[in-house]
């Protein structure tokens, strides 16, 4: 049993490992067109990425947006609401965020509950709408939550530019807020370095994540929805709750990221400052690399943020572009997304034997027939749980 | 000719050159959509074209090959990303994604490794795509306006359009083609080869879309500027859709974005906020599928998918 179990979990393992290290070889290629050594190159960028505790905990705290948007990208993904609406989504929770930390009067508390509780609302409120434009107008998710992307984007800066504009600063030209007083800034995690407070609710919401979509009535009923839509309905769950509640909490989920950053590190918001970090995009690619599956997402985006900081290590000691992590970054979701690879590996006859593997086992538990047939209908069960899960 | 007229030649004139790099686009997302791909990754196929025109353009410093850079090269990516969609069964949307996450890293890459630059690249030795010469209409300035300043690959996004309308619902090709998004098991149950139709459609679809990007790096103006397409892939996405996938559907929705384009750029120079007018587009695109679909509706069509 615990074998099964054990070969299931690394045959699992198995694909993102293929689809990372063939992205690496492609990286590799690129980097010999520059004309540096890949070796060499990857020993820096590992070394930027995880050499020492600085760079750890930068690395750590790119990540942490880049998991909250994983987690809310994969409860609406795994249960076949694709939308593409994670940057549009913290747009508006940072936004709202900076604005309530810098405008709303009354005691500090208040004001950072106001602006996280503002900020779940109005990313989960704009999820929502998307989610009320398929049910009602039949819309691609796609498509709306991508135009809604930019929406967001320019409507934003359109207040920003317009209305709360900050002119203090003399410095470039940026477009951003001001900056919002120290007392309401999530503290740092060391003192010194800019691991915040944002990584532990990443944390924390990976951990109710898992739990909410593998131990609640709720979690089972959306991954059941998106199994089989008309099955489930038929099985007497509300399709539509689930959709709106899915898409709620996807939203609020990502507008939390855009707050994180908005308290932890810019401590304002910055127009265009969720866009050219992408990461909501990076945020989706953790996602489908872990397969929705929320410890996944901790791991994987961490590595993703690895690669990210790493390139930047890259581009400020070598030739190299920034951009060689993006085009990793690109590879390792396209092979993932290849469904043929692991089948590749295993031809029929392989299957074949596994196949009688397992006729063998039922024959055995019913020869022992000390609780058979609970035996059998367990293990079918699990497999079937972990099949809906996958 | 007094001046309200010839304001309604200048939009129309700027709505033409803003349609047509997404018109080439569209047509190519409309023909995906009919051998049932959505095809999201037509971003970055779009973004390769235009950087594969300025690669070619640098280094030879002729049209036409430049021309059939951008399109050997988006079709190249589209060849790639049909094999993942259809041969490696890859959700469309993931493969797609990581096109336009790969080629955008890619390009950027290449950009600062070819010509060494970041952010943009600007060169006087860049040639343009040659214009239209409208001089014989000097006696009929609104004309003149309105077709001033136009490249012959503008118009030929028309053309295209209508050779895909005769392609479409007058070949046995065409037929074949729109069977496989009808019932792709039934079509291949008559002997069609539903996948390679599709591998192909995808291809061809990047081909367009490497024209549309030329037009954007070599038609108004003649650079390449990192993420230059700033989501008119998605748009041409979106306009692909609105018009029913039925290219000249897509000529007519096309021209709705490129007026909506338009219209926020001449909003630009007024009192209406810029930024504002920068999202109207996007916003119109979702106003206007919210429309359509309501009709269609209405009408009794069922849409789910």
């Amino acid at each position: 049993m615990l074998r099964i179990k054990l070969k299931r979990y690394l045959s699992q393992l198995a694909h993102p490992v293929f689809a990372i290290g063939i992205s690496l070889v492609l990286g590799a290629i690129a980097i010999r067109i520059v004309g540096a050594n890949p070796l060499e190159i990857y020993g820096i960028m590992l070394n930027g990425a995880f050499g020492n505790k600085y760079y750890i905990l930068a690395t750590l705290t790119r990540a942490t947006p880049i998991i909250i948007c994983g987690l809310g990208a994969a409860i609406a993904w795994s249960t076949r609401y694709m939308g593409i609406g994670g940057e549009g989504q913290m747009i508006v929770g940072g936004f709202v965020t900076s604005i309530f930390a810098l405008y709303m009067p009354g005691p500090e508390w208040l004001i950072l509950l106001a602006a996280i509780l503002g900020s779940i609302a109005a990313g989960g409120v704009y999820s929502v709408f998307s989610g009320w434009l398929l049910r009602k107008f039949k819309m691609s998710l796609a498509i709306t939550t991508l135009m809604l992307n930019y929406v967001a984007l320019f409507v934003t800066y359109h207040f920003v530019a317009n209305r709360f504009l900050d002119t203090t600063t003399t410095e470039g030209k940026l477009e951003q807020t001001k900056q919002i007083s120290a007392s309401l800034r999530f503290p740092q995690l060391f003192e010194g370095y800019p691991l915040h407070l944002g990584f532990i609710i990443a944390v924390i919401l990976v951990f109710l994540l898992w739990f909410v979509m593998n131990k609640t009535t709720f979690g089972y009923e959306a991954k059941m929805s998106g199994f089989n839509r008309s099955f489930s309905d038929f099985g007497g769950i509300n399709s539509k709750k689930i959709m709106y509640s899915v898409l709620f909490i996807s939203g609020a989920i990502c507008a939390l990221a855009g707050t994180g950053e908005v308290l932890g590190t810019q401590y304002r918001y910055v127009h265009n400052m969720y866009v050219s970090a992408s990461f909501a995009w990076i945020g989706l690619n953790a996602a489908l690399i872990s397969n929705y599956n929320p410890l996944g997402i901790l791991v994987s985006s961490i590595i993703l943020a690895g690669i990210q900081t790493g390139g930047s290590a890259i581009a400020r000691s070598t030739s190299v572009p920034l951009e060689i992590s993006a085009i990793i970054q690109g590879c390792i979701t396209l092979f993932i997304s290849a469904k043929i690879i692991i089948s590749w590996k295993r031809n029929k006859k392989e299957l074949k034997k596994e196949q009688i593997m397992n006729d063998e086992t039922i024959e055995q538990n019913k020869l022992l027939n000390t609780g058979t047939t609970q035996d059998v209908l367990k293990r079918d069960t699990e497999e079937l749980e972990d099949e809906v899960g996958a | 000719m007094d001046i309200n007229s010839m304001y309604i030649a200048v939009v129309l004139n700027s709505t033409i050159r803003l349609m047509t790099p997404i018109l080439f686009v569209a047509l190519g997302s409309a023909l995906c959509n009919r051998v049932f791909i959505f095809n999201i990754g037509l971003e970055g196929m779009m973004l390769t074209g235009a950087f594969f025109a300025i690669v070619a353009n640098h280094y030879t410093g002729s049209v036409v090959l430049s021309l059939l850079a951008a399109m050997i090269s988006s079709m190249l990516v589209a060849w790639v990303a049909g094999i993942f969609m259809v041969k490696f069964k890859g959700a469309m949307l993931v493969v797609g994604v990581s096109i336009n996450v790969l080629m955008l890293g890619l390009t950027t890459f290449l950009m600062q490794i070819l010509f060494g630059v970041k952010g943009a690249y600007v060169s006087n030795d860049l040639v343009s795509l040659p214009k239209v010469n409208v001089d014989f209409l000097a006696g009929a300035p609104f004309f003149q306006t309105l077709f001033g300043s136009l490249t012959y690959l503008d118009y030929f996004a028309f053309v295209v359009a209508i050779i895909l309308y005769f392609y479409l619902f007058r070949t046995v090709s065409g037929f074949r083609l729109r069977s496989v998004g009808l019932n792709k098991i039934a079509s291949e149950s008559l002997g069609i080869k539903a996948e390679r139709i599709q591998i192909a459609t995808i291809t061809f679809s990047g081909l367009l879309s490497g024209l549309g990007g030329s037009l954007l790096t070599m038609g108004g103006v003649t650079m390449f500027a990192q993420n230059i397409t700033s989501g008119r892939g998605f748009i041409a996405l979106a306009a692909g859709t609105l018009g029913s996938a039925h290219p000249l559907g897509v000529v007519l929705s096309s021209s709705f974005f490129g007026l909506a384009q338009s219209i926020g750029n001449t909003m630009q120079n007024t009192a209406v906020s810029s930024q504002l007018a920068m999202a109207t587009p996007y916003a119109a695109t979702i106003l206007a599928l919210a429309l359509y679909n309501y009709l269609q509706i209405k009408r009794g069509a069922n849409l789910d998918q």
